[in-house]
């Protein structure tokens, strides 16, 4: 599923964010990416979103080289994955249902499947009944299932996801993961970068350790 | 379906944001309502001013004016030249009691007037009709200066001298509305790209979301650019409607008046095309100004 290739990512002569990075995550993987703070790990996921690009390397998603794609095929490349941040990113004057179906507007589909799609993922994440809600009417924990229903609803292969617990308590950050687990047993491949050791030994799965930029461990859990 | 689907999307998405910024895109739509109001105003006077013109064209008039008491040899002289003139399609001879029949009929409320004078006060004269080939054509100036030179020939009056006046006021009120219509447009323009720009940069975030969940740029482009043809076509339908209002108020203080050389159903409103070409304008400035603030703000 995803391909790195000594990957370097570097932003300026002083500092260097990634450093010859070389990663296999095969499909149907759950991974976490962790770290301390400045390891590298929002940058390794940027890179994958194509919102950045590397300095040298090769990068390969769902067996898209990034350095054959254009500028005007990153959004149809970006509308296979599905992206889930600490932040939630949601669209604070949409209800819960219009955040959710957005990327289903996006690619034009019609009103009655993205009902129909809105309902079953939502009822997935459990907050079918939060559908005419607005994020800020929501707690933490449902404004970050809703973006992860807005991550799942176009049945993305490839599920990243940034710190997606940093706002939340464990017990939240918990339910959170187990949605994640959920999703990665229906065949989504998941990467999750997190600083949260605690969570991942619970979780369990793949660890890639990043310090400095530099891959120092890969193992399983 | 698709294409449909995102058009619909757009759409709600523009209403929605004329809504939500209502003081500012009202200020946007008078302003549009204003310059094209402005500029069908112009076009309506001189599109009313070149019609009735063109009227008047299809029968102008060299009208000769006789010294009282020419005798009838010389009337009969003067009438041979006119018959002969290769750019008379007719004329008549008007004597004085028909000068004043008409003037009556014209001035019924001047009819006292005459009366208590002791003689017919108006000149017999020659009402000349020239053929719509000739006008504006040598021929005519050689009639009419040979008619100005003679003896028995009080004035002479030829009506393309002022029809050339009131064209060239004509020409002056069109190039002045395109003027003021383009200096007008313009400023609508630039108001239509700053609300636009200022909707963008409320909306940073939501764009960066848009971004991210694989919109493409005319996707997250498209609402605002609809804002604006829908901010230019609001504008456009007030602009229409206020300039019939206006026309209709014309036309009934003209019916009131009753001009004696003037009738009300002469003048025409916009036609059906110029109504669509100012409409379809305001939409293109709205576009335009939308187009415009949206090339630098917006980038992939």
């Amino acid at each position: 599923m995803i391909k790195m290739f000594h990957v370097t990512k570097r932003y300026d002569r002083e500092y260097t964010a990634l450093q010859d990075l070389s990663l296999h995550i095969p499909k149907g993987e759950f991974a976490f990416v962790t770290g301390p703070s400045g390891a590298g790990k929002s940058t390794l996921l940027k890179l994958l979103i194509r919102e950045e690009t590397p300095t040298s390397g090769q990068i390969i998603v769902h067996g898209r080289n990034f350095a054959t794609v254009t500028e005007h095929q990153i959004p149809i490349l970006r509308r296979n994955m599905g992206f889930v941040f600490q932040d939630f990113k949601l669209l604070k004057r949409k209800t819960v249902y219009e955040n959710v179906t957005f990327v289903l507007h996006v690619i034009g589909i019609s009103v009655k499947i993205q009902k129909k799609r809105a309902f079953e993922i939502l009822k997935m994440v459990g907050l079918q009944h939060k559908m005419h809600s607005y994020p800020l009417q929501l707690s933490g924990g449902e404004q970050q299932r809703v973006a992860i229903a807005r991550a799942l609803i176009n049945e993305p292969v490839l599920l990243l996801a940034d710190e997606p617990t940093g706002n939340l308590d464990p017990e939240l950050a918990l339910e959170i993961m187990q949605i994640f687990k959920r999703i990665n047993a229906r065949g989504t491949t998941v990467l999750v970068a997190t600083h949260d050791r605690d969570m991942i030994q619970r979780i369990k799965g793949r660890v890639v350790l990043l310090e400095r930029g530099h891959l120092t461990d890969d193992y399983s859990l | 379906m698709r294409p449909l689907n995102v058009l619909r999307y757009f759409l709600q998405e523009a209403l929605s944001n004329l809504w939500t910024n209502r003081l500012n895109n009202f200020v946007s739509i008078s302003i549009i309502t204003f310059s094209l109001s402005t500029f069908g105003l112009f076009l309506l006077t001189a599109g009313n001013l070149s019609r009735l013109i063109g009227r008047w064209t299809e029968n102008i008039q060299v009208n000769v004016f006789l010294q009282k008491g020419t005798d009838r040899k010389d009337v009969k002289r003067l009438e041979s030249i006119i018959r002969s003139s290769a750019c008379v399609a007719r004329y008549a001879y008007i004597n004085e009691e028909e000068a004043l029949r008409r003037f009556h009929s014209y001035y019924p409320s001047m009819r006292e007037l005459t009366a208590e004078l002791e003689t017919n006060p108006f000149p017999p004269s020659y009402e000349i009709t020239i053929r719509r080939e000739f006008q504006n054509n040598r021929a005519v100036q050689e009639l009419v200066k040979q008619m100005r030179s003679d003896p028995h020939v009080e004035d002479v009056e030829y009506d393309q001298e002022w029809i050339d006046r009131v064209q060239f006021i004509i020409g002056f009120v069109r190039t002045v509305g395109l003027f003021f219509g383009g200096v007008l447009m313009f400023t609508a323009m630039f108001s239509i790209s700053n609300v636009i720009k200022l909707m963008v940069q409320s909306r940073k975030d939501e764009i960066e979301i848009m971004r991210l969940v694989g919109a493409t740029n005319a996707f997250i482009k498209g609402p605002f650019l609809t804002e604006g043809i829908l901010q230019g076509l609001l504008g456009g339908i007030l602009a229409t409607l206020i300039l019939f209002s206006v026309y209709q108020a014309i036309l009934t203080r003209l019916l009131t008046l009753n001009a004696p050389f003037f009738s009300a159903n002469q003048l025409q409103f916009l036609t059906n095309w110029m109504m669509v070409a100012l409409i379809g304008g305001g939409m293109l400035v709205g576009f335009l100004g939308s187009f415009f603030s949206l090339r630098k703000l917006v980038k992939l």
